[in-house]
């Protein structure tokens, strides 16, 4: 507690432009941390479920591509990668190596929402979605494919998100309003991309390994 | 007592006057001001509260007659209890204190010139709207809602009213809570005045501080639960439908996960208000200030991890029902710390028995029967037979009711000079709280003893033998509905006619007594002084 | 008014991230083939996402998302995040399972 105290001695009093490098990046943080319960109510519902039906989720999980999860994870990865290094790139003054950066993230966030919608559409293509008539008689492989749609739906919904963000941060550089000095938009974006990277990082195993 | 000798210095214009890009009323739904948008709040909830005490009064009209004095299909009925649930948890009694006193007095509590993120706040308020035109909206679709406001499953699945609308605007209103949340934390940790220390803060701030937490931790569980009737209804997967493997009792985990835990962000707030009014009407520094701090934080935290006390008839295993029941007793002890420090600053104080004292000492009392009868709820074998009784219905009452909602109105009677600058007429709030206080205990105190007798909650229709406390409880809500008009109607009144009151009318010591009323938009015009510690009354008179 | 630059920050250096990226790269890897390939008859299956998933996680949130450079305030609010979510599953187990 006490770091805290002490530095809320050196929180400078509010000026006409307020910017709290500190404080932007707790306000993010919060937000990812209530991210996290939202997706964490998800988890809980998973492991409930997957109590009750252990085979079921074995059987729903082979019918799963696992080598399109492996292969988008490390999509995934590798754009993480990439942001967090365009941090690096902009803090030492290299605006065009980090927009480049950015840019990669932003599209590996791009492929990977392709790599999905094929699986999405391979799944809906062979009958396997909740309420079709392959899975009928087999509640455990119902809930699966459910939350499978549901989570990963979600998730999907937060890669578009990320890359509205990154997108957004992107232009900003190119105005030069997120530069060397005031980063902290683009830390903010990163952080968000980070986030979405490590719910994939678990949704990985929960389905495409679950065989 | 009062200290108003400074006249307002040139510049100081209040935050009621119009400034910056906007005038009119666009002026203030589009200010960054954490006054104005407080205000904005403040009407709003206010606006939504009287819509649901309207909604609560003809339900108490239909239980006149065992056979309804209203209406004989339930329907109606069931609509009736709905949309004032949602209505008063969801647009009132959560938004209320932490959007309107919250936002107007945290900031300037703790010396700050604003939130830390002005445009979120109004974010937020924008969402709240939104959310709750969503919400209503849902009305007017395929059939009226007859969920309750807890909208459990399978029945939200297959009812025929516009669910999917109704859980959108929840989720939104979540939403907008979360930011609040995010705004008030990061608030705290970085726009404390220079010598603020945590340990300086008033304990309103702190409570927020709590309540922030859950509101942060807690909504978003909510909000995925309502995704997921959303999504149910709209795309057909299977989470919770039992014809799909769905397992309902996991709605009630989830549900239940965000639902108790918003009992403290109702609460928390509210006990927030009554620790600032017992010290100013005492005249006494609080009474054990770390200890209350900690409950604050030992409630939230407590209090995350008692939710299944809502389930104990419906199947839930026994171990389960075993465990949470012994939380349950376990999250009344900061609870009663609260209480017993909140006595112990009156002892040898000298009270002044002004309105808001009255509703803090009525808060006492109301929260008190509220939490004892939560505890006999949170006996298992008890609760088998008060479940879903109007037992249930008058404990939460007493609590939401006679807890929050009293320190709410306790803590405008407290702020309304600083907020506006003006007093109200005092014999008019005696006689409504007097109205209030005496038709609100008729009613539920009734309901006690109807749940007892074995009423169901949620009925439209009765047994004859129940008719006589039913009038008796209808009969209160008429004094208590009576009470809340000349309440408001004085507020009202006071605001665009009251006398002018000074900058510090009640000798409070806190730093929103050091400024103008009503605040210039600025709060502070010099830097404030903060006192040694908060609540140092000895060290205000001794200057 | 402050510049960011002139708060404390800590650059971290493009070496550390390639590092990270390896690692997490080859704890992929390694995750699937345990599983694909059934090591062990796959009865490490379950194991090896126990482990090595939080780890990533873990490489993700200290070295990527800055932790190891924040201060500690963002240490605690995490933890008491993943306590809450560990809570509520253990809680909701207590539950499904003894049902
Ligand atoms: C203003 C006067 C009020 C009256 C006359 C009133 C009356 C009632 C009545 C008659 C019921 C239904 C009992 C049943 O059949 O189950 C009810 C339910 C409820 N009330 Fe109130 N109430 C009032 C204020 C409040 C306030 C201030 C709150 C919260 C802040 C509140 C929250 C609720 C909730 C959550 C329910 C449960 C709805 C449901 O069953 O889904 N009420 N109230
Ligand atoms: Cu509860």
């Amino acid at each position: 507690m006490s770091d805290v105290a002490a530095e809320a001695g050196r929180a400078e009093h509010a000026h006409e432009e307020h910017r709290d490098y500190e404080g932007a990046k707790l306000g993010m943080w919060l937000f990812l941390l209530s991210e996290c319960m939202l997706f964490g109510g998800l988890f809980v519902l998973y492991a409930m479920y997957r109590a009750d039906h252990p085979r079921a989720f074995s059987a729903g999980g082979s019918h799963m591509d696992a080598i399109l999860g492996v292969a988008n994870t490390l999509v995934l990865l590798t754009g993480s990668f990439a942001v967090a290094s365009s941090i690096t790139a902009l803090q030492r003054g290299r605006r065009k190596l980090a927009m480049g950066l950015v840019g990669t993230t932003i599209l590996t966030g791009v492929a990977f929402m392709i790599v999905k919608a094929v699986e999405w559409s391979g799944h809906i293509r062979q009958g396997y979605f909740p309420h079709s008539h392959l899975l009928q008689g087999k509640p455990g492989e119902q809930l699966f494919f459910s939350l499978y749609y549901v989570m990963t739906g979600l998730h999907g919904l937060h890669v578009i998100a990320g890359i509205a963000v990154l997108t957004a941060a992107l232009i900003l550089m190119a105005r030069g309003k997120v530069t060397q000095e005031h980063f902290v938009f683009l830390e903010n974006a990163a952080l968000y991309w980070h986030l979405v990277d490590i719910i994939w990082i678990f949704l990985l195993p929960l389905f495409y390994l679950a065989a | 007592m009062t200290t108003s000798e400074a006249p307002p210095r040139a510049g100081a214009a209040s935050y009621l006057e119009d400034h910056g890009r906007f005038s009119g009323i666009f002026g203030w739904i589009f200010s960054t001001d954490h006054k104005r948008i407080g205000i904005l709040y403040l009407v709003s909830t206010l606006f939504f509260f009287f819509v649901g005490m309207s909604l609560g009064f003809l339900m108490r009209l239909q239980m006149l007659s065992p056979h309804g004095e209203l209406f004989k299909n339930a329907d109606y009925y069931n609509a009736l209890f709905t949309l004032h649930g949602v209505i008063m948890i969801f647009l009132f009694i959560i938004p209320a204190v932490p959007g309107s006193l919250g936002n107007f007095f945290m900031p300037i509590m703790i010396g700050a010139k604003d939130v830390a993120f002005p445009r979120l706040n109004l974010l937020s308020w924008w969402l709240y709207v939104t959310g709750a035109v969503i919400a209503l909206a849902s009305l007017f679709g395929s059939g009226l809602p007859d969920t309750g406001w807890t909208f459990y499953a399978p029945y939200s699945l297959r009812t025929h009213a516009d669910i999917p609308m109704a859980v959108f605007g929840v989720f939104v209103l979540g939403f907008s809570s979360i930011l609040t949340g995010i705004n008030f934390i990061t608030t705290m940790h970085r726009m404390r005045a220079p010598g603020m220390g945590w340990f300086k803060m008033p304990l309103f701030p702190w409570a927020l501080y709590a309540t922030s937490w859950v509101q942060v931790l807690a909504t978003p569980v909510l909000g995925i639960t309502m995704l997921l009737i959303f999504v149910e209804r709209i795309f057909h997967v299977g989470i919770f439908n039992p014809a799909m493997g769905g397992d309902p009792l996991l709605y009630q985990h989830l549900f239940w996960m965000y639902s108790h835990p918003a009992v403290y962000i109702m609460i928390l707030p509210a006990m927030g208000l009554i620790s600032e009014m017992i010290p100013t009407f005492a005249h006494r520094t609080i009474f054990g200030y770390g200890a209350i701090v900690w409950s604050s934080m030992g409630i939230a935290l407590l209090g995350s991890l008692v939710w299944a006390h809502h389930m104990f008839t419906s199947g839930l295993s026994d171990a389960a029902a075993t465990v949470f029941s012994l939380l349950t007793f376990l999250v009344a002890v900061p609870s009663a710390i609260k209480v017993f420090n909140w006595t112990a600053t009156l002892y040898k104080g000298s009270i002044a028995l002004e309105p808001p004292m009255l509703y803090a000492l009525s808060f006492i009392f109301l929260f008190s029967v509220g939490g004892l009868t939560g505890l006999i709820l949170g006996a298992l074998a008890l609760n088998v037979m008060l479940h879903d009784t109007y037992f249930v219905v008058a404990h939460f009452h007493y609590v939401i009711f006679g807890g929050a909602a009293f320190a709410f109105f306790g803590a405008l009677h407290y702020w309304l000079p600083k907020m506006f600058g003006r007093m109200y007429n005092r014999s008019a709030a005696y006689i409504g709280w007097a109205l209030l206080f005496t038709g609100f205990n008729l009613l539920y105190f009734t309901m006690f003893v109807l749940g007892v007798m074995g009423m169901p909650r949620r009925y439209a229709f009765y047994l004859p033998r129940f008719q006589t406390p039913q009038v008796i409880a209808t009969v209160g809500s008429w004094i208590m509905i009576a009470g809340i008009l000349v309440v408001f109607t004085n507020l009202i009144v006071s605001v665009f006619k009251g006398e002018k009151a000074g900058d510090n009318p009640w000798g409070g010591v806190t730093l929103e007594w050091q400024i103008p009323s009503p605040p210039p938009t600025e709060n502070f015009l010099e830097p404030p002084t903060i006192p040694e510690k908060a609540y140092d009354f000895e060290g205000a008179f001794a200057s | 008014m402050a510049h960011e630059a002139t708060e404390e920050i800590h650059v971290v250096s493009y070496t550390t991230y390639t590092l990270v990226w390896a690692a997490l790269v080859g704890l992929t890897l390694l995750l699937s083939s345990i599983s694909l390939l059934h090591m062990g008859g796959g009865r490490w299956n379950s194991l090896a996402a126990f482990i090595i998933s939080p780890l990533k996680a873990a490489l993700v949130v200290f070295f990527f998302m800055h932790l190891k450079y924040e201060k500690t305030l963002f240490r605690i609010m995490l933890m008491v995040t993943l306590c809450i979510i560990i809570i509520f599953l253990g809680l909701t187990f207590l539950d499904v399972a003894l049902r």
